[in-house]
């Protein structure tokens, strides 16, 4: 019996159980695509993860928890929006739209009503450019050359989506 | 007191700001106002009550309420260009109105009738334009004013208000304005319009030919009216209301979420409560994988682990320590060296006594296996002679065998020849 796999399956593969989003633009995304199905089956039943593949990138959903990634991202995140909010911005579009300086980054959290909050996530150690490149391996942002500026990649609407969540849930008990 | 047209309009004029301050009031209470609140500002601006009752500028209704007449809330509106939102019904009550006068008209034969229908048609339409004029207009104010949030309210509130206003107004309207849509009022004023435009040379009678004229024109304009309010609905006003109510929700989830991490860390709530995004999760595996060298480390081990004394390996009273490492800055000494001695007999042997006269002067004089094969390896830097010292250096193998004798090792090595083939 002779095991064949989707072209560039290794790479598919690895970058997904990474953490890493599969962007469009990027080789491996039209494998998966057309190999959906196959995609789909293959990390349910060897691993219990759900593949999610949208129009302008694939990634893996697990049920586990605890991961302190995802809590510093979402308060960075949230950090941001609610100080570029403050400068007059239009949140969504900045992100979706603009470029991104580190230092910028750093002396907006630094400076922050909530830069109580961003001392909890614990960084300082670490330093929020060894936090940039690891969005960067992921594929959430994209860090140029000289590693000083950034920007969003379509992987950033997951936050959007989430905050709308929390909102439509506060909405809702509220209204009750 | 003498009341005429001319002393109401004095009136307003002289008490333009009190009149304006009446309609904010009144509005906000769809147009009813309480007697004591009313009283509150004609002291604040001082305006006589009496006046305003005879004036009939308000009208008094029952529990101590007044009203606003709605012929002073029209006239107001627009004098302060700010109208009031009924609901979406009281809008699309026109496009039926306008559906059925029309439908009427189809099946009238009555000259008579057919002049009155055609003038409540074209009375129905022009309100139904002033409508939807207006309606356009507020909606836009109010939303850049949400936008701009000049009243403060939370982003929570805000999110609600533009969900609010999308679903029962923005939409709707926009649904009737439609072009698309079979049943708006756009494709009722198209039907009227091509009725119209056959009737005012076709109808028997010269007046009425004249009054389809007018009703042509006049539906022509306000389909003109209608296709630029759809235009600023659907491109500016609902674009707006959208970025405001996704903006607005995005920002409400962004301080809930900063709250419950500020919740967590003062003990007022769970971590596990603490509300995550579904991707992040950790989806890297821990899988416990075994080296090759797995067997022979596992027994090394093992044999260490069943000695009965525990050992530790301390050096001779009179033991040096070898700190001997081919570092970059050793190996380019015997580069250097080796250039220098060039040609070179038996290289071998060249590195042996090499070694021997670098520790013939230091407390060990340990030449072993590791440091001979380290002076050794620069057999094989052809390229880093070449590109160091621009020599291409030549190799003869000669048959002749060579001892050397290590502190660790005997050797039986080939006689090299070393020379300088190119320079």
């Amino acid at each position: 019996m002779t095991f064949e796999t989707p072209k560039n399956h290794y790479e598919i593969v690895n970058d997904l159980l990474k953490g890493k989003f599969i962007l469009w633009n990027e080789v491996y995304f039209d494998t998966l695509t057309k190999e959906q199905d196959f995609y789909k089956a293959f990390f349910k039943e060897s691993f219990g993860y759900e593949l999610v593949l949208r129009k302008e990138f694939a990634y893996l959903l697990s049920k586990s928890t605890g991961e302190e990634f995802s809590k510093r991202f979402t308060v960075i995140l949230s950090i941001l929006c609610y100080e570029w909010n403050l400068q007059g911005r239009d949140i969504k579009d900045r992100i979706e739209n603009g470029s991104f300086s580190v230092f910028e980054i750093q002396t907006l959290l630094d400076n922050s009503t909530y830069s109580d909050i961003f001392k909890l996530i614990k960084l300082k150690e670490e330093g929020i450019e060894k936090f940039l490149k690891e969005l960067d391996q992921r594929n959430i942002i994209k860090l140029d050359n000289s590693k000083e500026t950034f920007e969003f990649t379509k992987a950033v609407d997951l936050f959007f989506e989430f905050a709308k969540e929390i909102a439509e849930s506060k909405l809702v008990s509220a209204e009750q | 007191m003498n009341i005429n047209g001319k002393s109401i309009l004095g009136f307003l004029h002289r008490n333009y700001d009190f009149v304006h301050r009446l309609f904010s009031i009144a509005k906000q209470t769809n147009f009813f106002i309480k007697e004591e609140t009313l009283k509150d500002v004609c002291r604040e601006f001082g305006v006589s009550f009496d006046t305003l009752k005879e004036y009939r500028i308000v009208r008094e209704q029952c529990n101590n309420e007044y009203n606003l007449p709605s012929v002073y809330e029209k006239f107001l509106s627009h004098l302060f260009s700010d109208f009031s939102m009924p609901l979406h019904e009281s809008v699309d009550k026109y496009r039926v109105s306008i559906a059925n006068y029309y439908t009427l008209l189809l099946q009238e034969k009555e000259h008579n009738k057919v002049n009155d229908l055609i003038n409540s048609l074209v009375s129905e339409i022009e309100e139904f334009s002033e409508i939807i004029e207006n309606r356009t207009q507020q909606l836009l104010k109010e939303t850049r004013e949400l936008k701009s949030n000049l009243f403060q309210i939370d982003y929570l509130e805000k999110a609600r208000k533009a969900s609010y206003w999308i679903e029962n107004y923005i939409i709707p309207l926009n649904d009737i304005l439609e072009r698309e849509n079979p049943h708006s009022v756009y494709q009722e004023l198209t039907r009227i319009s091509d009725f119209a435009s056959r009737q005012q040379y076709e109808y028997p009678r010269f007046e009425i030919r004249n009054q389809f004229t007018t009703l042509y024109i006049h539906s022509k304009s306000i389909i003109d009216e209608v296709l630029k309010n759809s235009a600023i609905i659907s491109k500016e006003l609902l674009p707006l209301a959208e970025r405001i109510k996704s903006e607005s929700q995005i920002l409400t989830g962004a301080i809930a979420y900063l709250e419950d991490i500020r919740q967590v860390a003062l003990g007022l709530k769970k971590t596990e409560e603490l509300p995550q995004i579904a991707f992040f999760e950790n989806t890297r595996l821990n899988h416990t994988l075994y080296s090759e060298s797995f067997g022979q480390d596992a027994k090394f081990l093992w044999e260490r682990l069943q000695e009965d004394e525990s050992f530790v390996l301390k050096p001779t009273e009179n033991e040096v320590f070898d700190t001997w490492f081919f570092d970059l800055e050793t190996k380019n000494h015997y580069k250097k060296k080796l250039i220098q001695d060039l040609p070179i007999d038996n290289f071998f042997q060249w590195c042996y006594t090499s070694l021997q006269t670098e520790f013939q002067e230091t407390a060990t004089q340990n030449i072993n296996t590791e440091k001979f094969f380290a002076v050794s390896s620069l057999l094989f830097l052809d390229e880093e002679f070449e590109k160091d010292f621009q020599i291409e250096l030549d190799t003869v193998f000669e048959p002749e065998k060579v001892e050397i004798r290590l502190t660790d090792l005997i050797l039986e090595v080939p006689k090299i020849h070393l020379k300088t083939l190119r320079k």
